[in-house]
């Protein structure tokens, strides 16, 4: 189960809406408890793909920029836990795609949609550990 | 011994262990000591025996392919860093199952047209076609699929990673030859009409039996030149 815990939906919901029509991503930072995974704090990032026009379908996380908040979150004791980003005008499904670009499994993938600039439901979803494709957990808000 | 520090979920694999002491005097030696201390960990690193595409390595902050790369050398007092990197976003589908019945009706209603010599025929394909350009969502023969063939079980879905737009493109191109066609029709240039209507039967038959479409590839032409408007490249396999 993915906890969303310090209102940060409200972050991440405000960074889909902000980067419409493009896709907005980011990090989740927090710790794993229980076998959960508790985000504490969501840092949106740039999204650096390389084709300006194809922003409302794809994203791409700065590695350096990964780095960056790794490092952050390890100073006040965090860990990266989970990536968002946003699906313009689709549902907040994980695509083939996600899953041919995911990173480790383990990480939460939290997906929002946002419709006509508006930020609707999130889902969350992991990866398999085989890479096959992702499994749906869910997603609560504390 | 250098340090090297671990992704959050591959501590499972390290014993829970944040960050690995390792041996090795470059970042590839420190890498195998790594997976050699923590063998389940190579799976999650290593397709084979590159790194994986999405997997960073970075020393003392600065990417190692931007070094040495795996020759890159490490001091005892070094800490490597494994960023992964992410990309994602929506799959661009296109359902060819949808296009092939749009095809077989074009085709079908222009020979048609041509053997009951109609011009009206060829002016309702011509405004099906560009009406369906301008508003896919009104295309009237991807709407006899949508509603009624695919429902029927008649037409199974061929969804496959494409690009709608040079689909829609190649559509509109076929429309407007078909507007020359009737132009020639009307002024009475017979033959010159028919043998346009001919060319969209010839594109749209290429399309539906042998799966070229000659719009698209105009379309991905226009983008390699960089035209403004065509701004979808083929799509790419992985990262």
């Amino acid at each position: 189960m993915l906890i969303l815990a310090n209102d940060i939906h409200v972050t991440i919901r405000a960074h889909g809406a902000a980067s419409y029509p493009n896709e907005g991503c980011g990090l989740l930072l927090g710790e794993t408890r229980d076998g959960d995974t508790v985000a504490l704090a969501a840092r949106p990032l740039p999204n650096v793909w390389p084709v300006e026009a194809e922003k409302p379908e794809r994203f791409r996380i700065d590695p350096a920029d990964w780095l960056a908040v790794e490092l952050e979150a390890a100073d006040v004791g965090l860990e990266v836990v989970g990536v968002f980003h946003s699906h313009p005008d689709h549902p907040p499904v994980a695509s083939p795609r996600d899953v041919a670009w995911a990173a480790f499994a383990g990480y939460s993938y939290l997906i929002t949609q946002v419709v006509a600039g508006t930020a609707g439901l999130s889902r969350s979803w992991q990866l398999l550990p085989d890479r096959s494709g992702f499994v749906e957990e869910p997603v609560s808000e504390e | 011994m250098t340090t090297i520090r671990i992704p959050t979920p591959l501590r499972p694999y390290t014993g829970g262990n944040g960050a690995v002491d390792v041996s090795g005097a470059t970042v590839g030696e420190a890498l195998a000591d790594l997976t050699r201390l923590h063998p389940q960990l190579r799976a999650h690193l290593y397709d084979g025996e590159a790194l994986r595409s999405f997997v960073n390595v970075y020393l003392n902050k600065e990417d190692v392919r931007g070094l040495q790369g795996s020759d890159t050398a490490v001091n005892a007092d070094d800490t490597l860093m494994i960023i992964p990197s992410i990309a994602g976003g929506v799959e661009r589908v296109v359902d060819h199952s949808a296009l092939k019945v749009n095809q077989a009706f074009i085709i079908a209603f222009l020979l048609l047209a041509f053997v009951l010599n109609s011009l009206w025929l060829v002016v309702f394909v011509a405004a099906v076609m560009l009406l369906g350009t301008a508003v896919p969502a009104l295309s009237l023969f991807k709407g006899v699929y949508s509603r009624v063939l695919r429902p029927a079980g008649l037409v199974k879905p061929a969804v496959t990673p494409d690009n709608p737009e040079p689909h829609r493109f190649a559509q509109g191109f076929g429309g407007v030859v078909l507007l020359a066609a009737i132009a020639a029709l009307a002024a009475g240039a017979t033959a010159l009409g028919w043998a346009l209507v001919g060319v969209v039967v010839v594109l749209a038959a290429l399309n539906l039996f042998l799966g070229f479409c000659a719009g698209c590839f105009v379309y991905y032409q226009l983008n390699k030149l960089g035209v403004p408007g065509f701004t979808h490249s083929p799509l790419q396999q992985g990262g």
